[in-house]
Order: structure tokens, then C-alpha cells, then sequence
């Protein structure tokens, strides 16, 4: 085993330039890492740790109806949403159903449905974090939101219980609105033909939400790998507030 | 664009690009209705807030079945608030109200509309001095005139209030005093366009949601939009936002000289704009609302005093906040908008602080550029439009006009053709006067014996229920008339209930926050025997010509509310030839003519049947077109602006095209908590109910969500005297008590020592405990701050 002094030699003085680079490399690093690190929020700084709750907070904290998830848990619930296609078009029965179903937290046709469960009043609504991309917790369906984000969840959809005390019902004052309901099905050309949109796209731009594995059994699409839903199913003008008829009123 | 630009940023599947942009882009104009399944669409401006939004209302079988959010709205942009999306139930409660009522032996019974009618007319004709009638700013604009005309031109006295004095009224004189005229400069356009938006004493988030998501989706198209919440409690609005600043209740004085002077010491304000376009004010003595002119050095002494450590002490604002707030006025590439409501308005120093959040804009020259704006909304649907601009205010006449103006009163004279003289030159109660008076007999001063109360609750909504409602109950020879669509507060006290038509079972026009006029038509029936609100005016006036009331008369001795129709007078008095013509229309275009005095013009009544609303001034054009204007005295937009300058204050006080930076101190309130009362108590509103709850409380998705009144006090504080969530307390003032649950941890969070009741629940009544004290020159009282104490029950 005869190692060249030439190449020895060589291979001590690439060995220190390595070296020589690496404490350079080091010591910049050293140098920078004070202004790579990332510089906390002032405002976290300033606020104290939440001190661990007294039996006594416990009992009047209200923590929401998912409390405070951790993102893994949060995560399993996104996972769990069974995304397997339906083998075929939704049975008749399945489909009155849903939209049955669907009726029940909307005051007419096109109204923002109510929350069907507890939230946390006292905060900005996590919504999102289930209903973002829709979630399957302990085999309810939280369905992905139909329209395009919007922060602020509350501004639109009411509370079904009461926010003050735990699960209680509130009062239903008697109203005779009879509000506009679902006509069903859209209209198809001929048997076989893609049918229209019955609905109006407006806060339902996204498809999928209903008609997707977060969507109610009975609504929802035998043919999901297809994406672009309006290339075969055409909306309503007249629905979507793109065309008028008639006379203009006069006020008399 | 927006929403193109909205959707691309919020990964969607191509499914839903496709869809969304067959929504969004096609639009047609065109006002005429649509009609899908049966169902009929037409527009109509939201019931409720001062937002304005537009509707379209669904109308089968003479039914409202459903709502959309108007997608041709520029206010809205198809967006509604859960108040909004429910409207069209506010229709259908059970219990509206559909015959005339008397009470006969304690009991109200029902009666024909030609007793009600006959009823108040003798009334008015046996004392017309001693009536006033108590409105409101959802009145809408030919309601307000007519009940204006009515009242200033037929019967020769300024007795007209509304229930926006408690609302907006400083606001009112904030404008005045700093610009010589009523009404932002601004408009909504403003909250597109703002980096920096700041909250005083507001929370838009539930008080004005759609404005607020309006501002806070630019978030989620990746816009960088700074939210500073200066407030009292921590609010749904505080959740969204950057910093969160807590100043002792009625310390906004303090915060805002704070800013002024940091602006001032390091030399930071804007010279070049103040001395182009701004003057120094302060108070004379006795105070007059315009006050006297200080020179620069004076205002530069005067603010000197509130230091960022100085401001801190008294407001609680750390002083490192103070100088984060001159920052950003200091910065001149940031635009700031400012808004406010009931915070700085429902003050005893209301005028004094609108005042200083002008000045701070005026002072560092964030001021008439789009997002550079201080902006006050309203409450009412129509507290500009129908208050403001109709002047139905005791010292008011229509088009900014003031009944002791001797020119004002003859122009006014002069359009209503009624003898010169009739408009007193006094002004008349103002809402708490007109209600001691009430509430006082006629032998100690009390000489108001008959009100009519049209579109508002004060049973519910007065301050001081005690001092300035219950009184007037139990004294002979008071007359309470209330039109109304539902049993309230108020007409469970009443002598006479008059049923009456709501939102588009009449025609109407609205009057919005940024000086948007808009118009809708009748759609459905009212139910039973409920009448419009105007007729009622009309039918009174006409009973009172023939009872021989002369100021019914105009100069040609014709009724003051007569209408031709072929050349031949239509008795719009009798209901069945009501709609004969379109009264809306007639009413409207006479109160036209007062609009342009102060440049506040006013589009044809047609021209709004076709408009999702115009903000005024609305110019017309060389080729005959009507132009709306977004940014007033800013001379790029404003058509009456002069164009050799960028900025016109053309309405100034001082006549010199400047506008008036006020020195106002910070003086303490009339009521702090003490030893006996330990507790602030600040009362309002929650996102699902309207004003007294009236409408609101009737709809089951709205009601559900928040069935009931509560009391929010910090979790120390309950803790302290053992209370627990939802347990009943004693709330006390010096006024009245209340006892009601608690709610810790709530929506809501006020600091330790505070505490908030919303007042919406009639079965809850906030305002038995509230202090009647009013800022002096707007006439509006302090709902916003009195001291109570708290006991629990049990």
C-alpha cells in the first residue's frame, strides 16, 4: 500500500481547505443566525402563557365543540372522509333525502344554513379547520364550504342553540313564511342528456362541495374524475341574476 | 376582477373556476324583474342597517319566498349578512299588527281607520302646539318629508324628532364644525383601497358585516390590510385584528389628541395640506357648535399637554401605542380609513371627538385621496337619507337647512307654497326634551301633550325609560299614538296603535352611509288593515283641512299634499285611490328641489328605479346621463370641487375653503363608577338583531341563535362576587335595575370593572338603567357609559 507523498500531501491540504471552510461556514453561520432566526410577534411576547385552569374556569371555559385540536388530530379527521366514487347514480330515494335534509337548516331555498352544532362564540371562527376541505369526525360529515373563502363564517350562517348556555334549544317565535322551495332535479334535453344546474352558482362555486364525498349521500357525483363540471352542465341565467324579463314596475 | 382575482388565489378546482366565472362576469344593466320557477325578483335596499345593501326579493302568489344578495350592488357585490339573507321573514311573524287599536277602559280595542284617523286629528286640531311627532331613520325619505311638511309647513311648529338623535346626531355636528356641511366625504370605494383600517369604538364585525368582510376578504385575496380595533371590550372585530388597543371608556379624546401631538412635535404633520386646505379651532364661551378661530402656535401649545405617557395615564393606551399610531398617520404612502359609530357618537363629547378623528385625518393629509378617509356610518337604513338629508331634526328643514335661518325658512316657504311665517324660527324639542315634556304635566312645564311615533320603538330604546317613557303613562291628558307593524314595547303603552305596511309592501326610498339615495317599489300586500306609514300622514293632514285646519292650505288655498293626475286631483287621502298614483314619486320630486343648496343634488325619481342607488351629488351630464360622485371636495371626482385645487372645502364655516382642525380637551364623563356603583355598563347591539329586536326577534333562524339578552362582565369579576356562567345578577344604576343572566367568556370580553348588555330583548330592557346626559350640542345622549353594580340573586 504505497500512497504517493504528492497525493498525500494533496489530500492534507484539501483536507484543511475543507476545514478552513467549514469554521468559516461556522462562524458566518454563528454570524447570521441571530437574523435567520425568526423574530417572535411582539404581541405573542406580551401575552402570558394560558396558566393550567382551575376546576372552577373549566366549568365556565367554553371550549367550542372541538375544543382545541391538535393538527395531526385535525388532520385524521380530513383523512377519514371516505372518497371512494358511489358505483352509480344515487337512488330517487336517497336523493329526496338529501335535499329534505338539506331543507331543514335553510330558511328557503338559497338561504345560508344554520350551524347545526356548538362553536366557540368568544373567537374568530376555526371554521376552516374542518370545513376548509371538509372533515369526517366520528362519522359526521363536515361538508367542504360551497363558496369561495370568506373569514368571517358568522356574518352569514346562524347558530341553531342557543350560545350562552350548553346545548340548549332557543325560543322559535311563530312565523308563517313558507319559503321558496327545491324544484330537484335539473331539467335534461332528452333521456340520457347532462342535466342543467338547478341552483344558482352564486356562494356554490365549488361543485364538489355537495356533489363530492363531503356532499350528502344522494347528491353526490358518479363521476368525480371529471373536473370540469360546466363543460356538460349549464346554469341558469335567470338564477344566477345574468337576465331579466318583464316590464319595469311603475310603483302604482 | 376582483372575484377572478379572489378565485385564483383560493385554489379551486377547475370545476368551480368555471362555474364562478359564468357568475360573476356576465352582467346586463337593467332594472326590470326576473323570473325563475315562478318566483319574481325585484330589487330592493335590506330592511335593516345603514349599510344599504341590495336585495332581490322572491315574490310568489303575493308571498315573499326568498332573498338573494344583488349581485349588480356595488355596496354588497352579492354578499349579504344573516339578517339580510332573513329579511323577507321579518314580514311574516305571526303577530303583525292589522287593525287600528284604541284603548277604551285600560284596554286597546279595535276601531276603524276613519276613528283612528278622526282621532288624531281632533287631537291636533284641539292643541297643535302641544303635538310632535317622534320618527325615525327608518322612516323612509317621502315619510320624513311628509311628516316634515307636514308638521314645519302645515301646522307652523318644529316638534320633529327622530330616533336618530340617539344615534348619529353627533356625528351630524362633528361634519358641521369641521367641513360647514353634513355627510362623509368618503364612500365604501374607501374600503377597497385602505392599508390601514382603524375601528373607533366599533365593531363593524357584527354591527356592519357585510362592510366589514368587504375589507377583510382583501385578506384572502392576499392584500395586506392593517385592522386596528381601539375599543373598550374585545369584540368579534378584535379577533381579526393587528392590534387591539384599550382605552378607558370615554378616553378617545385623549387618544386621538395623542396621535395630534406626536404628529405636531416631531413635525410630521402634513404643512403642506394644512396650510392649503385646514384652519385651528376652539371653543368660545358660551360654546357655540363653530366655536372661534386659535392660530397655529395656540393649537400647537394647547396640544402639547397630551403626551404619549400623558395619554396613557388617562386613557390606559400604552404610550408606545400612541407614537404606533402617529407612525402610520406620520407615513403619507399608507392610506387610512377611520370608521365609527355608536362609540363616538352615543357620547356626551360626541362632537368633540368626531372633531379630533377629523383632525387627525385633516392634520396629517389622510384625507380625500381613495382609501384616505374618516368615515362615521349609521345604524338606520335610512338615518342619512330620511334624517339627515330630509332634515327631520327640531332645528332642521330639508337640503341642510336650519329652521333659524330666516333665507332657509322662506326657501322652504317658498317650495312648499305655504305663507311666509309659517316655519317658526325656534327650533323645536329635541328627542329627550320632547319626552321630559311628555313625561311632565302640562302645570310644571310639560307641553307636549300628544305624540305620534312612526318606524321606532321608544318604549325600548329611550335612555332613562324611567325618567323619560314610563312618566307620561300615568299623567291625564297624555296621548300616545304609535304606528307599528308588531306589539313593541312601546305600543303595549300606547293610546292608539296604528297597523302598518313594512319594507316592500310599500314603495320606498332609503338614504344610506355613503350618501347613496336608493329606491324600491311595492311587491306584496300588507296584511289585514296596515296602512302605509305616509298615507297615514296624508289621511291626518286631509282630516285636519277638513276639521278647518288652515295650514293645511297652500298660498292657492289647495291641499298641501295634493296630487293631479290627468288634470284631476287624486284623493290620496282615501286608501283605495292611495296607489292611484305613485305618491313615492310626487313627494320625491318636490323634496328634490331642496337638494341643491348644499350640493347635496338628487338624481330624478326615475332614474333610481333603475340604479342599484347613487351617491349624491348626482350631476347630470352633457349627453344627459345622471353621474354619481364617490369622493367629495376631492376635485378629481367632485364636480362641484374647484378644479384649481386638489382638495375643496367649498362648504367651509369660515368661507375660506378650509376645513377646521379642533383643540378638544378630554373632560371626564358625568358618571364614573364609584364606590357604590363600581362598574362601567356599556350597552349595544349583537349581529343577529336590529335595533330593539322588533323584526329580528320574529325570524326563528335569528332568534334561535341568540333568543335573549345577558350581562358580559370579566371572569375576575364574577369570580369575586361567585358567579358563574349563566347565573342570575341584579344589575343596579342609580336609575333602574335589571335582573338578567350572565354570560363570561362570551362573545364579547369587556376588561375587569366593565360590563356590556345588548338591548335588543324587550323582556330585558337595557335602557332602564342608562343615563339620559347628552352631548351639548348634539342633543344625543351617552348610551355607551354609565356606573352600575351587581349582585347576584340567590
Amino acid at each position: 500500500m504505497s500512497v504517493s507523498p504528492v497525493g498525500n500531501r494533496a489530500w492534507q491540504l484539501g483536507s484543511a481547505g475543507i476545514v478552513a471552510i467549514a469554521f468559516v461556514g461556522f462562524f458566518t453561520g454563528l454570524k447570521q443566525s441571530p437574523e435567520a432566526a425568526p423574530v417572535r410577534d411582539t404581541q405573542e411576547l406580551e401575552q402570558p402563557a394560558d396558566p393550567t385552569p382551575s376546576y372552577g374556569d373549566l366549568r365556565t371555559r367554553d371550549r367550542g365543540a372541538l375544543g382545541d385540536l391538535h393538527p395531526s388530530q385535525v388532520q385524521r379527521f380530513a383523512d377519514a372522509v371516505d372518497r371512494t366514487p358511489p358505483e352509480g347514480p344515487a337512488s330517487e330515494t336517497d336523493f329526496v333525502g338529501a335535499v329534505a335534509a338539506r331543507q331543514e337548516t335553510r330558511a328557503y331555498w338559497g338561504a345560508p344554513p344554520s350551524i347545526p352544532h356548538r362553536v366557540n362564540d368568544s373567537r374568530a371562527p376555526d371554521c376552516l379547520v374542518c370545513h376548509e376541505k371538509g372533515a369526517n369526525i366520528a362519522g359526521n360529515l363536515a361538508p367542504r364550504m360551497s363558496h369561495p373563502r370568506y373569514d368571517s363564517c358568522f356574518q352569514c350562517h346562524t347558530l341553531s342553540q342557543d350560545p350562552r348556555t350548553a346545548g340548549s334549544q332557543g325560543i322559535s317565535p311563530e312565523n308563517s313564511f313558507d319559503g321558496w322551495k327545491s324544484p330537484g332535479h335539473g331539467s335534461r334535453a332528452w333521456q340520457g342528456a347532462p342535466p342543467t344546474m338547478p341552483h344558482p352558482t352564486r356562494m356554490r362555486e365549488t361543485c364538489i362541495s355537495c356533489h363530492g364525498p363531503t356532499g350528502k349521500v344522494g347528491l353526490r357525483t358518479s363521476h368525480p374524475e371529471r373536473q370540469n363540471c360546466v363543460q356538460c352542465h349549464t346554469s341558469s341565467a335567470a338564477l344566477d341574476q345574468r337576465s331579466t324579463i318583464g316590464t319595469p314596475p311603475t310603483g302604482r | 376582477m376582483q372575484r377572478r382575482d379572489f378565485i385564483r388565489s383560493s385554489a379551486m378546482t377547475a370545476a368551480t373556476l368555471a362555474a364562478s366565472r359564468l357568475a360573476a362576469e356576465e352582467s346586463n344593466a337593467g332594472d326590470t324583474p326576473r323570473e325563475v320557477d315562478g318566483v319574481h325578483f325585484q330589487k330592493a335596499p335590506c330592511r335593516f342597517c345603514g349599510t344599504g345593501c341590495h336585495v332581490q326579493v322572491g315574490v310568489k302568489g303575493g308571498k315573499v319566498v326568498a332573498i338573494q344578495g344583488d349581485a349588480k350592488a356595488e355596496v354588497n357585490k352579492g354578499l349579504l349578512c344573516m339578517k339580510g339573507y332573513h329579511v323577507g321573514l321579518a314580514l311574516y311573524g305571526k303577530d303583525r299588527l292589522t287593525k287600528p287599536l284604541l284603548r277604551k277602559n285600560g284596554k286597546l280595542v279595535p276601531i276603524s281607520w276613519k276613528e283612528a284617523i278622526d282621532t288624531i286629528a281632533e287631537r291636533i286640531q284641539a292643541d297643535p302646539k302641544g303635538f310632535a311627532m317622534y320618527g325615525s331613520g327608518q322612516w323612509t325619505i317621502p315619510e320624513g318629508y311628509a311628516a316634515n311638511k307636514l308638521v314645519k309647513g302645515g301646522l307652523g311648529s318644529n316638534h320633529v324628532d327622530p330616533n336618530a338623535r340617539l344615534c348619529m346626531a353627533s356625528a351630524v355636528t362633528g361634519f358641521l364644525s369641521t367641513y360647514g356641511v353634513d355627510e362623509p366625504a368618503g364612500c365604501y370605494d374607501d374600503l377597497d383601497n385602505c392599508d390601514v383600517l382603524i375601528t373607533w369604538g366599533n365593531n363593524p364585525a357584527e354591527m356592519h358585516p357585510v362592510l366589514f368582510s368587504r375589507v377583510m376578504d382583501r385578506r384572502s385575496r392576499g392584500e395586506r390590510v392593517k385592522l386596528i380595533d381601539i375599543g373598550t371590550r374585545r369584540t368579534r372585530t378584535t379577533e381579526f385584528a393587528d392590534e387591539y388597543l384599550e382605552f378607558k371608556p370615554h378616553t378617545d379624546l385623549a387618544v386621538a389628541n395623542g396621535i395630534a401631538q406626536q404628529l405636531i412635535e416631531r413635525g410630521e404633520w402634513d404643512r403642506e395640506f394644512v396650510e392649503k386646505n385646514c384652519a385651528f379651532r376652539e371653543q368660545d364661551e358660551p360654546a357655540t357648535l363653530n366655536g372661534k378661530a386659535m392660530d397655529f402656535e395656540a393649537y400647537k401649545a394647547a396640544i402639547a399637554h397630551y403626551t404619549p405617557e400623558k395619554v396613557a395615564e388617562i386613557s390606559g393606551v400604552p404610550a408606545e401605542k400612541i407614537r404606533m399610531l402617529a407612525d402610520l398617520f406620520a407615513s403619507k404612502d399608507l392610506k387610512i380609513t377611520s370608521l365609527w359609530c355608536m362609540g363616538m357618537n352615543q357620547h356626551t363629547r360626541g362632537t368633540a371627538i368626531n372633531n379630533l378623528v377629523h383632525g387627525v385625518h385633516l392634520l396629517s393629509g389622510h384625507f380625500g385621496r381613495p382609501g384616505d378617509a374618516p368615515t362615521s356610518l349609521t345604524g338606520q337604513p335610512s338615518a342619512c337619507g330620511t334624517v339627515r338629508e330630509v332634515g327631520t331634526l327640531a332645528h332642521a328643514l330639508p337640503g341642510g337647512r336650519v329652521v333659524t335661518n330666516a333665507d332657509h325658512r322662506k326657501q322652504a316657504e317658498d317650495i312648499w307654497n305655504v305663507p311666509a311665517g309659517r316655519i317658526p324660527e325656534k327650533p323645536g324639542y329635541h328627542t329627550v326634551e320632547m319626552w321630559k315634556r311628555f313625561s311632565t304635566p302640562k302645570d310644571t312645564g310639560g307641553d307636549i301633550s300628544t305624540i305620534w311615533v312612526q318606524v321606532t320603538n321608544p318604549g325600548q330604546t329611550l335612555p332613562n325609560l324611567n325618567q323619560l317613557f314610563f312618566p307620561s303613562r300615568k299623567i291625564p291628558g297624555k296621548f300616545l299614538i304609535v304606528s307599528d307593524v308588531y306589539p313593541t314595547a312601546t305600543t303595549e303603552h300606547a293610546d292608539l296603535v296604528l297597523p302598518s305596511a313594512l319594507w316592500v309592501e310599500k314603495n320606498g326610498v332609503f338614504g344610506n352611509s355613503e350618501r347613496r339615495t336608493q329606491q324600491w317599489f311595492r311587491m306584496v300586500k300588507p296584511p289585514g288593515e296596515a296602512r302605509d306609514d305616509c298615507w297615514q300622514l296624508i289621511a291626518v293632514a286631509h282630516r285636519l283641512l277638513e276639521l278647518g285646519n288652515e295650514g293645511m292650505k297652500d298660498r292657492d288655498g289647495k291641499f298641501i299634499f295634493h296630487v293631479e293626475k290627468d288634470g284631476k286631483a287624486v284623493p290620496i287621502w282615501d286608501f283605495a285611490h292611495y296607489y292611484d298614483v305613485n305618491v313615492d314619486q310626487h313627494l320625491f320630486e318636490e323634496y328634490r328641489k331642496f337638494t341643491r343648496l348644499k350640493h347635496k343634488d338628487l338624481a330624478p325619481y326615475e332614474e333610481y328605479t333603475k340604479a342599484r342607488g347613487l351617491r349624491w351629488p348626482v350631476v347630470q351630464q352633457k349627453d344627459g346621463s345622471w353621474r354619481e360622485t364617490k369622493f367629495r371636495f376631492a376635485s378629481f371626482d367632485d364636480p362641484y370641487a374647484d378644479k384649481s385645487r386638489p382638495i375643496d372645502f367649498y362648504h367651509s364655516t369660515t368661507h375660506d375653503h378650509r376645513a377646521q382642525i379642533w383643540f378638544r380637551p378630554y373632560e371626564p364623563p358625568p358618571e364614573s363608577p364609584d364606590k357604590e356603583f363600581p362598574f362601567w355598563l356599556c350597552t349595544g347591539r349583537v349581529i343577529e338583531h336590529w335595533h330593539s329586536g322588533t323584526l329580528t326577534m320574529r325570524i326563528p333562524q335569528l332568534r334561535r341563535s341568540m333568543p335573549g339578552s345577558y350581562i358580559e362582565m370579566h371572569p375576575d369579576d364574577a369570580a369575586r362576587l361567585r358567579i358563574a356562567n349563566g347565573e342570575k345578577v341584579l344589575v343596579e344604576s342609580r336609575r333602574g335595575k335589571l335582573e338578567l343572566s350572565a354570560w363570561l367568556n362570551g362573545r364579547g370580553r369587556p376588561p375587569r370593572g366593565s360590563t356590556f348588555i345588548p338591548f335588543f330583548d324587550e323582556t330585558l330592557l337595557a335602557n332602564l338603567l342608562t343615563l339620559e346626559d347628552y352631548d351639548p350640542f348634539s342633543k344625543q345622549p351617552d348610551y355607551k357609559k354609565c356606573a352600575v353594580r351587581i349582585r347576584k340573586i340567590g
